[in-house]
Order: C-alpha cells, then structure tokens, then sequence
C-alpha cells in the first residue's frame, strides 16, 4: 500500500543508456574515458533489499561497457555484520593528441627513429598517432562484525592497478644540423604498471561515555618497470649516455599502528586523543645495470618511522561560552642509511653526492573560544601557532602564529552571515649558506599573510534564496629578494536559488576568481640570438640580469539550472559556462635590485625571451534532459550535451621534440551527445 | 468546474492533511465526512469559508480543545478551488 | 513510547519507526513533505534495535502533539531543525551525537564544522531515501553551498574526476573531522595523497625536500590551470624556491617568439613542453644509484 511504497527501500531498476558521441575530443574525453564516436551503449544497475530482520542486498552499477564503469555489492544484517565487494575504474587521458615516430611507446624501452637528424622538422613518413592513457581498476572488499554491544571489527582490503602510459621527456644533446631543428629534448612517455594494496584493520567501541578507534593500517606498492630506457636511432647524437635508463618509482611500503579515543567527562566537555606510529620502507632493488660505487649494495634501505600525536579538548563552559583547544604533534625520521653515491671533481674540487634522508619535527596548536554575545550573534576568536624544524632544511626551524575573529549571525530566518578574518606571520631561524642563497624554499620564507571570508546568506522570501561569498588572502614575503614577493586570490560568488512553483526550480551562480603573485628572479640571459656567451650547448654562461615576474589569473564562471514539468514529461536544463585567463607579465628589464656579488651589470636580452602569450581556457556546457513515463514502471530519457571547450595555450603549440614528436590542442573541440535511455523498475 | 489535483496539492501544503486525511479518518475527521455533513446545505460554502480563515475552536476526540488552523494563502480563486473540491466529495 | 489510544480512531499503529503513532497520527503517508521516507533508510530497519524513534531526534514534544496552552501557532517540537529553528547547531547536533559519536565520527567535536555553526543537517538530509551527500555524484554539490573557491577550482582545466563523479570530496577530507590537518582522511597531506599516488612515497636515492614536506607546496588538489594541478606554470613555480644564478633563473620564452639559436634549449626549454621538466624529469625524487654525476641522478634527471 502507500505507507509501503513511502517506507521501503526495495526497488529494482535497470537502465540502458544509448549515447551517441558526435565526435572524441582530447579535453572531453579527460576523465569521461570515452574514445569512440557513435553510440557508446552502457548499463546502470540498482538492486536494494531489505528484509524483517533488517538484512540489506544492495547491489549498484553504473556505465556498464564504459570505461568508468562501476559495480557495488554489499550484503549485511545492520547492526550485527557486513559484507562488501566494490569494483571502479577511472580512466584519464593525456587532453591532447600525440603523433610521433618514437618506437616502444607503453613498454620501458623506448627506440629513437632511425632518421637523419635535418629530417625532423619535416613531415616524417614514420609518424604515427599515440594515446596516453592511464587506467586504474580498483576492486575493494569491506568486512564487520558486531562482536558485543558497541564493539565492532572492521576490515577493508583495496587492491588498485594502473596501468598505462603518461607524458615524459628526456633532456637529449642538441643536434649538429641546422640549428633551429633541435631542443635537445626527446619524447620518452613513462611506462605505468603498478599493484597498491591496502589493508585496514579496525577495532570501534563507543558507549555514551567512551569511544575507540583501534587499528592497522598497510599500504604495499609494487611497480613493474625500475626503469625506462631511451635508446638512440640512427641519430646517436640525441642520446646522452649519462641520461638513459631513467630510473622509475620503486616498490614501497607503510604499514601503521593507531588508536583514537575520546571521553565525554561531562555532556558538556569532551577531550580526544590519537597517537599513531608508522613504518614506511623502500628496499626495492636497484635498476640493473648501473655502475656504483662501492658498498651502494642492493637497495637503499629506506625506512622511515613517523610519530603523530592529536589531541583535543572542548568544552561548553555556559550556554554562550565554547572553548577549544587542540595540539598535534609530528616527527618524522628518516633513518635511512647516509652512503656516498657519487663523486665529481671539477677544477681540482671534489664534490661528494650522498642521499639526503629528510626528517622533520612539527607541532601545531589551537586555541578557540566563541562567545554567543546575543542577538543572534557569536564571536569566535582564535589563535593558531606551529613550528616546524628540520636540520636539513635551508633554516632550521620556522613557525607561524595566526590569529583570527569571526563574527556570525545566526539562527535568523531570513538572513545569516558571517565575516572572519585572519592574520598570520611566519618567521624563523637564522638561514644557512651563502649571503644571497640561490635557494629560498617558499614554506621556509618569512610570510605575512592575511585573509577574509564573508557570507551572507538571504531567504528574501519563501521561494527566493540569494547567497554572496567572498573569500581573499593577501600574502606577503618578507625578506626575500627572490623567489616570491607578494600573492593576493580573491573569489567573489553569488548564489541564488528561485522556486517558481512547486514544479519549476531554478538556480543559477556566478564566481569570479581572481589571482595575482609577483615574483622575483636573477638568471642567465643570451644577449644575442647565436651570440657567443650563450651557444645552442651553454645555455647559462650569458649575463646574469635582474627580473621580476607577475602572474595573473582571472576566472568567470557563470552556471545555471532549471527543473520542471511539462505535462508528463519532466525536464531540466544546466549550463555550464567557464572561462580562464592567464597572464604571465615578465616585467623591467634589467631590475635594479641587484644584490648578487657577482651581478654587476645586467645584461640586454635576446628578442621575443620574456614574451609569453596569454593563455586561456573556455569551457561551454550545455546540458537538457528530458523523461517522460511511459509506464508506472517504465521511462524513457532524452539527454542532449553541447560542449565546447576552447584551449589556447602556448604550452605545447609550436612545440616539436627533437625526434620529432609533435603534440596537438585542438583549440576548439565541440562534443555533441545525444543519449536515449530506458528506464525500468521491476 | 475545479481542479482537484491543485486543490490536494494545496490541502498538502496547508498542512491540512496532517490531521484530515481524504476518505480515511485520522487525528480529526476524513475530508469526505466533512463534506457528507455539509451536504445538502445551503451556506455549507460559506460555513466551509468561514472555517478556514476565522479559526474558530474545534475539537479533537480526545476531547482537547483547539483553534482550528487557518489558511495561509490568500487567493480567492486557489481556496474557491479547495472548497468547491472538499464539497465534491461527499458525492 | 506512549502512543496515545482514544476510542473512535482506528487504533494508533506505528507505520515506520518504533513508537512512531505518536507522530504519525498526524504525520502519516499524506503528509507533505514525505517524511515516511525515512523507513527508506538505515533509521527505518526496525529489525535493528539500535534505530532512532520519531522522538530521539525531535524530542517528546508534549506541546507540540497537544497543544495544551491552546496557542495559535503549534507549538514547534522539542528540537527542530528547519529553517525557523531556534535551536543552535550544538544543539542541533546533539540530537545525533547521542547514537553518532564513535568511528568515524570521533573527531566531531574539533572540526572546523562542528565550531562554524555547521550542523549535521546542514549536510544530511534524513527524512529522503537518498542523501545528496552520500551519493559520489551529488556529493560536491552539497559542499559547493558552502565552499564556493573549490567549485571554482574543481572546474579548472586540471582537476581530479570530482566533475565527472569519479572522486569526490570525502576521499581526502572526513567532513565529520579528523585527526589531520583540514579535516583530510590521513594524519598529514601527504599520507591522503599517497593513498592513491603511493609511488611518489619513495624514499628515494634523491629525495626533493618539497616534495617530502608537503605536495601542498606545489600542487592544489582542488584543480588550477596549469597541467598537473600545478599552483604556478613552469619554471615560475620553480623559481620560487630556486634562484641559482644561473639556468634556474633564466628567463623563458616561447619558439615563435625567438630568432632559431635562442629557441634551442634556453627560453622555450623553460615554459614550453613539460618546461624545467623536460631535463628534471623524476622531479617527485629519483631511487637511480648511479654514480654519474654531471647529467646523471643527482638534480633529478633520472
Ligand atoms: C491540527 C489539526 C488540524 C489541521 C492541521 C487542520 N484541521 Fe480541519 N479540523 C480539525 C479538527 C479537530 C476539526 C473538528 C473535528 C472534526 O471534524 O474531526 C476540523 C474540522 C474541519 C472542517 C469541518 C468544519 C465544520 O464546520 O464541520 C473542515 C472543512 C476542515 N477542518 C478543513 C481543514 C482544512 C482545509 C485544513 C487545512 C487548511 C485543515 N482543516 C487543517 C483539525 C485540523
Ligand atoms: C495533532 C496532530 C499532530 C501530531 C500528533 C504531531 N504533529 Fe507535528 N505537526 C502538526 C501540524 C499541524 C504541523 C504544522 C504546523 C504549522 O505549519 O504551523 C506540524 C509540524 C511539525 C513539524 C515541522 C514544524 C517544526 O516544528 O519544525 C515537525 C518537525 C513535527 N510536526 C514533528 C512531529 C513529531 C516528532 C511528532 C510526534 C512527537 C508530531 N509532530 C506529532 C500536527 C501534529
Ligand atoms: C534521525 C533523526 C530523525 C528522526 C528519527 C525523525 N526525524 Fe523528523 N526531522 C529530522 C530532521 C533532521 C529534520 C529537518 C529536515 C531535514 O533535514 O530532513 C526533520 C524534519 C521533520 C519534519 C518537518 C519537515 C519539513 O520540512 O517541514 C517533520 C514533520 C518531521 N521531521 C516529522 C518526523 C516524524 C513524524 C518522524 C517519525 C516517523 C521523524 N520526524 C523522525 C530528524 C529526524
Ligand atoms: C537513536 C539512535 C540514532 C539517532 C538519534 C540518530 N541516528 Fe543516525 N543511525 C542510527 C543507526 C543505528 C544507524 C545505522 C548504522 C549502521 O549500522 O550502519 C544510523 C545511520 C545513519 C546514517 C546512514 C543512513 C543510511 O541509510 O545509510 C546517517 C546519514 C545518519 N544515521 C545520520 C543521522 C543524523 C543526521 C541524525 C540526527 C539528525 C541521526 N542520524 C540520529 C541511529 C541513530
Ligand atoms: C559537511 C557535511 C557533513 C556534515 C556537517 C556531517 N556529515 Fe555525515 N556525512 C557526510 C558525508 C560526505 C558522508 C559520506 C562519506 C563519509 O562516510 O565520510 C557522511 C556520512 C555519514 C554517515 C554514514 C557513515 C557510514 O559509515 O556510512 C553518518 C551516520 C553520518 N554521516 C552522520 C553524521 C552526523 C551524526 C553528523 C553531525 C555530528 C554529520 N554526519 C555531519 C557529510 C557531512
Ligand atoms: C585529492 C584530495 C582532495 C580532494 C578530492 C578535495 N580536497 Fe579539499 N583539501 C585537500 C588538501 C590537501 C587540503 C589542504 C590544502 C592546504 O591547506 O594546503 C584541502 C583543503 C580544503 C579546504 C580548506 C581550504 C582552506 O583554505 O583552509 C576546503 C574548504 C576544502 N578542501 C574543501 C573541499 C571540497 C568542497 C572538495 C570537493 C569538491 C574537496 N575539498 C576535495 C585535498 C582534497
Ligand atoms: C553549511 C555550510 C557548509 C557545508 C555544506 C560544508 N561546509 Fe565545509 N566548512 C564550512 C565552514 C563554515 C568552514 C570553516 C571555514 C572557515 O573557518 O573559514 C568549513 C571548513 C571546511 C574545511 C576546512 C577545515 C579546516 O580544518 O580548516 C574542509 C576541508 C571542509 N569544510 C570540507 C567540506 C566538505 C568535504 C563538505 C561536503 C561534504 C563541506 N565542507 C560542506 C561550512 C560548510
Ligand atoms: C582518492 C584517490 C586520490 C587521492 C587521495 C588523491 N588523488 Fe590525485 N589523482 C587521483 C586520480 C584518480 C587521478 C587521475 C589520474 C590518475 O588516475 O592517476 C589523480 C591525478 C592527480 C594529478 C595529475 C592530474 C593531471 O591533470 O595531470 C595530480 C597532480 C594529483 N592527482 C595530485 C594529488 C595530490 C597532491 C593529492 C593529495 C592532496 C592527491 N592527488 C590525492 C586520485 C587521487
Ligand atoms: C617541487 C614541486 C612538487 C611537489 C612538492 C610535488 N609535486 Fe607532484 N608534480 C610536480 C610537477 C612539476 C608535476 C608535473 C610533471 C610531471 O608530470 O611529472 C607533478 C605531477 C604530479 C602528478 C601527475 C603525474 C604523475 O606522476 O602521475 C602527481 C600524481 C603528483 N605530482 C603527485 C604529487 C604528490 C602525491 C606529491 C607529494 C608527495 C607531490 N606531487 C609533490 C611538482 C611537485
Ligand atoms: C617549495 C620549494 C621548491 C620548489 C617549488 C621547487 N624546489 Fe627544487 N628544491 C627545493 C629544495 C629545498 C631543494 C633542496 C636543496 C638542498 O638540498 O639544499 C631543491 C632541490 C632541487 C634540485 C637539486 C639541486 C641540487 O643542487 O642538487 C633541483 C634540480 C630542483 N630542486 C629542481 C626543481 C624544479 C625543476 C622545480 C619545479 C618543478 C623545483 N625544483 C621546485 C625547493 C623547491
Ligand atoms: C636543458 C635542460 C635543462 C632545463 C630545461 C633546466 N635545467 Fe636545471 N639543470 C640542468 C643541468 C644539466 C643541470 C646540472 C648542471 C651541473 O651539473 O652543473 C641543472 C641543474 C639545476 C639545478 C642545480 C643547481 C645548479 O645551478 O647547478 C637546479 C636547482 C635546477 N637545475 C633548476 C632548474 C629550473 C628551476 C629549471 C627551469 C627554470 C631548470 N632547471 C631547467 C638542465 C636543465
């Protein structure tokens, strides 16, 4: 009856989805794994069961034939036990087209062309289309058990394969032909074929008083290729001897103990403790074949053994004060062994390379108090502190205290609001090395930073509802006379949903992002095109100049949604419209900050180095659907996609490898799809 | 004429079907009864009208005692609608 | 519960949760909105008896089934949760947190949404077969009410399958709270990244200080525009750290804007293709034991 059909989760449906692709398009077919024009047919499955002793089937597909399909079976008895067998593939395609005439593409030898090295830039009777793909195929298996009241075993299995081939290059030697014919760079797509394994082991109790976590937790990699291996063709010049084989990740391992409580000691005040200790190991063998030097043995016997420590403690000290605070802790050691892996000497200077385990330790630190003042309003004042020190890094040791206020408005309804701000500053210890360091790493630079965050969220009547956001940070770099200087983002959101009727909705926002950093830089420049101080071979012996760089990033995104109902037929229509811009603005050249001993003068540059295009992104989407009942238990589906998406990117356009390889974005793409389904439910 | 569907949907906002169900009796009494009790009644229009935007008192069954609930919306054409339906379905 | 009985009715019966007739006397089948579907969920198996009845959340409500004090406005329940609630989201919360306060959810109480007035029915819509935030494909949208800079983000050119409905935002983050920074999964950034890029977990030979510290340094996983979710395009995201004055500094430029020589390998080599990486190729740390120097593992070419 109609109690039964409000209060049962039974259902069985099935749909078969019938899209036609008017086209593949590199931008499109991303993540949506489809590489076929015409009808791309899939299935969606959804079974629930339950039954008078609360015992649950559920079993859900989704794309059946796609390359993302997905299948869910679960089968428990709530409270008591569960089982669970899930499987998910995510494909990605490289967004672009590739044609080269490199052999060996998806195995771990790669076989430069046999062709002479003038004959390049022409048009190659070797060349063939290739695809980078990747693909990961997932399969989970979940496992629990009541073992008493409150106490349950949980276990979780997720096995993870990917395979396929991703973009990568290889610095080569500049060829000896006509001069322009060369980067010196080769195409050398890495090789992907690895296993993840990860198992977790759990132990929850929880009674009103008390609540535990209790676990293992291992994560095994195992990867099939060490190494890829570029060989040259005919044309041995691309080929430097000291590049090849590249080496690829190796097999590694974490496995972790964890245990989490907390404790109520009143309703009204509660602390939390995790502490969980990790093992991380990396002894996968060497790739075969390379010289070392003595007592370098098999493997690197990595292992590194982490410590993390949160804890908490809130409590509501009356019916307007809230008081936080919380501590986490980390430390990180790297006990790998320190060997001598190689050695140069140049100019009678002997230079030693050792591998360079890396530890650190951290500890951040919260405290918050909110403070209903009344009206509907609450203040939340905070401070937030960390340091982080490591004796390997270029300062030993950095932190950073935050303050922030937020004032809300709450519990009106018709409108909400809140406004929070923040205020950080990051110093540190002394730097190490030279005067001007040539190495300033950003998480180590002295920083203040600001930031707000406002909403306003406006029930302006029963069927109307707006909302504004705005989100910005203002950073700061101290002290750095390279390296980055000054950075603002700011997103600025309007929101607004309109219920025209109980049947007609529509929903519609705007975004606009906006991003802005400046940096500074010291670097080599050739004054002339062929010019002596900077020849095809040496590329940084020319002048060192001064020169700041400002980046810019502009967004608009504008998205709207309407659903609603005509006569029988339900129907809805999205629209997705995305546009980003970026300027990278190289700017006064030569700079006057000059503060290298060494610069004394700032050189001219070549022409057209420093002029770097816009680029810019546009995304149209245009979405309609439409059902319509042919039955109580059977619908039919109408959808149609237009998409275009528009790349002008300077990336790759006007790039060829130096064997060739050349690499496409088509700049327009249109995707056109229209899908027919049948819906049944049985 | 009247369109009975929009005159339930109405019923459901107004909140109305939380104690009158149409032909079932629950917390007070069905939709039909109600109308079977108006009908042959001249005024029962009017009484009906009256009813739903005075919020005189009525009571339960359990002998609690309450003002009846008045309608929230305002347009003459939507509660002609309601009325005409509700006295339809006596019938 | 104590589900009233009077004569004349037919006998109050509970239609989907334990004690239910108290509520549903009222609130049954044609009640809009359609709040039975709640016995759709894992709240309506009645076989489990841990389930909640009408009453666990919105409290006995006494006033509001009776009305005694005869007010024109029924009284609300005990704890209501829509729009015109006046309880605050503590309070709300609290009315879950009696059943929901172990595994995943030990953390509730310190999360960012716990002490932002953000309640557990911000997210959770309980009274609907299906819950929009638990759902892979709808999730982001529920998120997106609120956290606008990722939806911006997540429809950037580089993103993770979150828009395709491959991923979604509780892969990395327990919206619940956790032990980790922002709420994500693991203890650290790099432990969530690592549950699905475990191969950049090295150690290796050569490790890149960056990468060990916090991936967070150079990619945002919410989606840019540059390839690779990078937060900077090539070489400027390399040039904020380094400065050597030499190449790493060097000034790019694209081929069709330099005479041949220039283009060969300075400019170009630096913001076109795959830019510092097309020499720095195993830039996440190379396990090569090569005792090469020069052009061999060290500075990451292989
Ligand atoms: C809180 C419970 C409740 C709600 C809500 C409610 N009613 Fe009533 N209604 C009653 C009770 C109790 C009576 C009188 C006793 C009976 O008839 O069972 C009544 C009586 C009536 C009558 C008969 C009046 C008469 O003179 O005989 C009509 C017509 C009526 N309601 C229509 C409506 C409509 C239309 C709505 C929605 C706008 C509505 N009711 C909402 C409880 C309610
Ligand atoms: C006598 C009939 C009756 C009974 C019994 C009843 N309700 Fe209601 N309830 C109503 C009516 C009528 C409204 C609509 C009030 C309004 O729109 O002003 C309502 C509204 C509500 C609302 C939405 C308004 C709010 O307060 O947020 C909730 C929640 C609710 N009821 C829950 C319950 C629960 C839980 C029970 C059982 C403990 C219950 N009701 C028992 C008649 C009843
Ligand atoms: C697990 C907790 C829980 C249980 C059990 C529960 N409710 Fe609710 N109820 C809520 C929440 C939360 C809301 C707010 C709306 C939402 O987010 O879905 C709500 C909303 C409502 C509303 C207002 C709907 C509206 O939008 O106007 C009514 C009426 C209601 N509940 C009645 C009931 C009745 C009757 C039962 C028993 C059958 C019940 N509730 C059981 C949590 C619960
Ligand atoms: C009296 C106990 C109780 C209360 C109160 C309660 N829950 Fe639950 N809830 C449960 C139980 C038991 C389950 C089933 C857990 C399981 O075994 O998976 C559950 C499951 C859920 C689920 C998963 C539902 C599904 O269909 O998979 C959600 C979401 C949830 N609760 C949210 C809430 C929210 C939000 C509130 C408060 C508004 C709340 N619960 C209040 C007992 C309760
Ligand atoms: C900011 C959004 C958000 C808030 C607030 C939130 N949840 Fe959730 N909840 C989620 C998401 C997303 C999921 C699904 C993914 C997951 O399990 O983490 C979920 C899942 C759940 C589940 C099912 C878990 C399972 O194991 O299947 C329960 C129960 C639940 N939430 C209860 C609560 C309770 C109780 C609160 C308040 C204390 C709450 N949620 C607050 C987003 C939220
Ligand atoms: C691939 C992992 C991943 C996914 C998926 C992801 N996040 Fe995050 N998120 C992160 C990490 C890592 C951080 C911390 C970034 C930092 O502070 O450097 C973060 C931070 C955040 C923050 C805090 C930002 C701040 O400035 O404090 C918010 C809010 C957030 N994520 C929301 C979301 C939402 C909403 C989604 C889904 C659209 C999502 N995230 C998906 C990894 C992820
Ligand atoms: C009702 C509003 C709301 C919704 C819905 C919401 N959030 Fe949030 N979220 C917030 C607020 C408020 C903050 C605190 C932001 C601040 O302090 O600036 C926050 C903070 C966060 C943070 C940063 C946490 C930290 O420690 O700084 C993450 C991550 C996050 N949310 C993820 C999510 C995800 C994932 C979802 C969806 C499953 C979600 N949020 C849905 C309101 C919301
Ligand atoms: C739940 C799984 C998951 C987690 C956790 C995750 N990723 Fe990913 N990531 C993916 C998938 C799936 C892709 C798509 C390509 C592939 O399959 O590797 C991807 C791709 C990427 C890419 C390449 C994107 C491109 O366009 O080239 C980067 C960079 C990346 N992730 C960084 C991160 C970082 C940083 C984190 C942690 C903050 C993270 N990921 C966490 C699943 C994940
Ligand atoms: C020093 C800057 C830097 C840091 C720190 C960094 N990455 Fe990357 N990452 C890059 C660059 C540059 C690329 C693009 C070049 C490429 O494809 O190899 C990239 C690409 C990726 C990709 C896509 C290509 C692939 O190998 O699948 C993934 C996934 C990725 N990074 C994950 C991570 C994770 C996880 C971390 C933290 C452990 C991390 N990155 C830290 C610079 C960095
Ligand atoms: C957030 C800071 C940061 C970013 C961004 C960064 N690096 Fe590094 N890089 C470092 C640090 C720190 C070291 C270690 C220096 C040391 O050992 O003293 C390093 C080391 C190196 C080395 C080895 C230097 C040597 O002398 O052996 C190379 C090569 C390198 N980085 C290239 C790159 C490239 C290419 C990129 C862009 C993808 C990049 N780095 C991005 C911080 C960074
Ligand atoms: C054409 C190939 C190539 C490109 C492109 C390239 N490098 Fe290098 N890089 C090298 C070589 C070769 C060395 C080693 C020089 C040596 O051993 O003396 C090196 C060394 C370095 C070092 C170590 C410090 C030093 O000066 O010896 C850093 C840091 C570095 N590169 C960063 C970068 C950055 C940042 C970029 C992009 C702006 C970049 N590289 C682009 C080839 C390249």
């Amino acid at each position: 009856d109609e109690v039964e059909e409000l209060t049962s989760p039974n259902k069985t449906e099935a749909a078969l989805n019938l899209p036609y692709y008017s086209a593949v398009n590199p931008l499109y077919r991303q993540y949506s794994g489809v590489n076929n024009e015409g009808f791309n047919g899939n299935v969606d499955i959804d079974v629930v069961r339950r039954d008078e002793e609360a015992k649950w089937f559920k079993l859900n597909a989704r794309n059946l034939g796609l390359r993302t399909q997905e299948l869910d079976i679960r089968y428990e008895k709530q409270g008591d036990w569960s089982l669970g067998l899930s499987y998910d593939q995510i494909p990605r395609y490289a967004p672009y087209d590739v044609t080269t005439a490199v052999q060996g593409v998806g195995r771990n030898t790669i076989v430069q062309p046999n062709i002479a090295s003038t004959a390049v830039s022409g048009n190659n009777p070797n060349a063939y289309d290739v695809t980078l793909k990747t693909e990961r195929a997932i399969t989970t298996l979940t496992a629990s058990k009541f073992v008493a009241e409150g106490l349950k075993l949980g276990f979780s299995f997720k096995n993870e394969d990917k395979t396929g081939t991703r973009m990568d290059g290889v610095r080569g030697v500049a060829g000896t032909g006509t001069p322009n014919l060369y980067s010196g760079f080769l195409f050398s797509p890495e090789p992907i074929d690895q296993n993840h394994k990860q198992f977790e082991a759990t132990v929850d109790y929880v009674s009103s008083k008390f609540q535990l976590t209790g676990g293992y937790y291992g994560s095994f990699l195992s990867t099939k290729y060490s190494s890829l291996t570029v060989t040259p063709g005919s044309n041995t010049a691309l080929v430097v001897p000291g590049l090849s084989p590249i080496a690829l990740a190796p097999d590694n391992s974490v496995q972790q103990f964890y245990v989490n409580g907390a404790y109520n000691f009143t309703k009204d005040t509660r602390a939390s403790l995790k502490v969980s200790y990790s093992e991380g190991r990396q002894d996968d063998n060497f790739l075969a074949g390379q010289a070392t030097l003595p007592g370098i043995g098999e493997n690197l016997m990595g292992v590194v053994r982490t410590t993390e420590v949160f804890s908490s403690i809130t409590s509501r000290i009356n019916k307007d004060l809230k008081l936080l605070a919380s501590w986490r802790y980390e430390d990180r050691q790297d006990k790998t062994p320190i060997r001598l892996f190689a050695t140069s000497t140049s100019a009678g200077v002997t230079t030693n390379y050792y591998n360079n385990p890396e530890s650190h330790v951290a500890n951040w630190g919260k405290l918050e108090a909110d403070y209903r003042i009344g009206g509907g309003y609450s203040v939340t004042a905070g401070f937030d502190y960390y340091d982080k020190s490591s004796l390997e890094w270029e300062r030993h040791r950095v932190s950073e205290t935050t303050s922030r206020l937020a004032l809300r408005k709450t519990m009106s309804e018709t409108v909400n609001g809140t406004l929070s701000l923040a205020h950080s500053e990051r110093t540190g210890s002394d730097w190490f090395g030279a005067t001007a360091l040539p190495i300033y790493p950003v998480y180590l630079a002295d920083r203040n930073r600001d930031k707000v965050r406002g909403m306003l969220d406006w029930s302006a009547t029963e069927s109307l509802n707006l909302q504004v956001a705005y989100e910005a940070y203002f950073d700061d770099y101290r002290k750095s006379t390279y390296g980055l200087d000054k950075g603002k983002g700011q997103v600025l959101s309007l929101d607004g949903s309109y219920t025209l009727s109980d049947i007609w909705k529509l929903n519609a926002w705007y975004s606009k992002q906006t991003g802005e950093s400046s940096q500074n830089m010291q670097g080599a420049a050739c004054t002339t095109g062929n010019n002596s101080n900077c020849t095809v071979n040496t590329f940084r012996t020319g002048t060192l100049i001064q020169w700041d760089a400002t980046l810019k990033q502009n967004s608009d995104q504008f998205g709207v949604g309407v659903n609603g109902k005509v006569k029988m037929v339900d129907v809805g229509a999205q629209f997705l419209y995305s546009q980003d811009t970026n300027k990278q603005l190289i700017g006064d050249l030569p700079a006057t900050t000059c503060t290298n001993a060494t610069c004394t003068t700032t050189g001219a540059l070549a022409s057209g180095m420093g002029v770097l295009p816009d680029t810019k992104y546009t995304q149209n989407t245009l979405k309609l659907n439409a059902t319509y009942p042919v039955s109580k238990q059977t619908r039919v589906r109408l959808d149609y996609i237009y998409d275009l998406r528009k790349m002008d990117d300077y990336t790759w356009s006007q790039w060829v490898y130096a064997d060739g390889t050349k690499v496409f974005v088509k700049p327009d793409q249109v995707t056109q799809i229209i899908g027919l389904s049948l819906l049944h439910a049985f | 004429a009247f369109d009975a569907d929009a005159a339930q949907a109405l019923a459901k906002k107004e909140g109305c079907t939380k104690c009158h169900a149409v032909d079932k009796k629950k917390e007070a009494k069905s939709l039909t009864e109600i109308s079977k009790s108006l009908k042959g009644k001249p005024d029962a229009e009017a009484k009906l009208l009256h009813h739903l935007t005075s919020g005189d008192k009525v009571k339960f069954e359990d002998g609690k005692e309450e003002e009846h609930k008045i309608l929230k919306t305002k347009d003459k054409a939507d509660i002609k609608n309601l009325t005409d339906w509700i006295l339809s379905l006596g019938k | 519960a104590d589900a009233p009985t009077t004569g004349g009715k037919p006998p109050a019966k509970d239609l989907v949760l334990k004690g239910d007739a108290k509520c549903t006397s009222c609130h049954d089948e044609s009640d809009e909105p359609k709040l039975l579907h709640i016995g759709k969920t894992k709240h309506g198996s009645l076989a489990d008896g841990r389930t909640p009845s009408c009453t666990s959340c919105h409290g006995d409500s006494d006033k509001h089934v009776n009305n005694p004090e005869k007010l024109k406005e029924r009284p609300a329940t005990d704890r209501s949760f829509g729009k015109s609630s006046k309880l605050s989201a503590d309070e709300k919360s609290a009315a879950c947190t009696t059943c929901h306060q172990g595994g995943k959810h030990i953390n509730w109480n310190t999360s960012a949404h716990a002490n932002r007035d953000v309640s557990c029915t911000s997210c959770h819509q309980v009274h609907a077969g299906k819950d929009k935030v638990r759902d892979k494909r709808t999730q982001a949208e529920v998120c997106y009410t609120c956290h606008k800079q990722q939806r911006a983000e997540a429809n950037k050119p580089s993103h993770h399958p979150i828009p395709e409905g491959k991923m979604t935002c509780s892969d990395c983050h327990n919206a619940h709270g956790s032990a980790g920074p922002k709420m994500l999964v693991k203890d650290t950034t790099n432990a969530t990244c690592y549950t699905c890029h475990a191969e950049k977990r090295g150690p290796f030979v050569h490790n890149h200080q960056p990468v060990v510290e916090d991936c967070g340094n150079c990619h945002n996983p919410h989606g840019t525009t540059a390839e690779g979710m990078l937060k900077a395009r090539q070489p400027f995201l390399c040039q904020q750290c380094h400065g050597e004055s030499s190449h790493p500094g060097n000034i790019p430029g694209v081929r069709s804007n330099q005479p041949n020589a220039v283009s060969t390998n300075i400019g170009p080599g630096m913001a076109q293709a795959r830019g510092c990486m097309n020499c720095h190729t195993n830039i996440h740390g190379s396990n090569s034991p090569s005792n090469a120097t020069s052009s061999g593992p060290f500075r990451f070419f292989r």
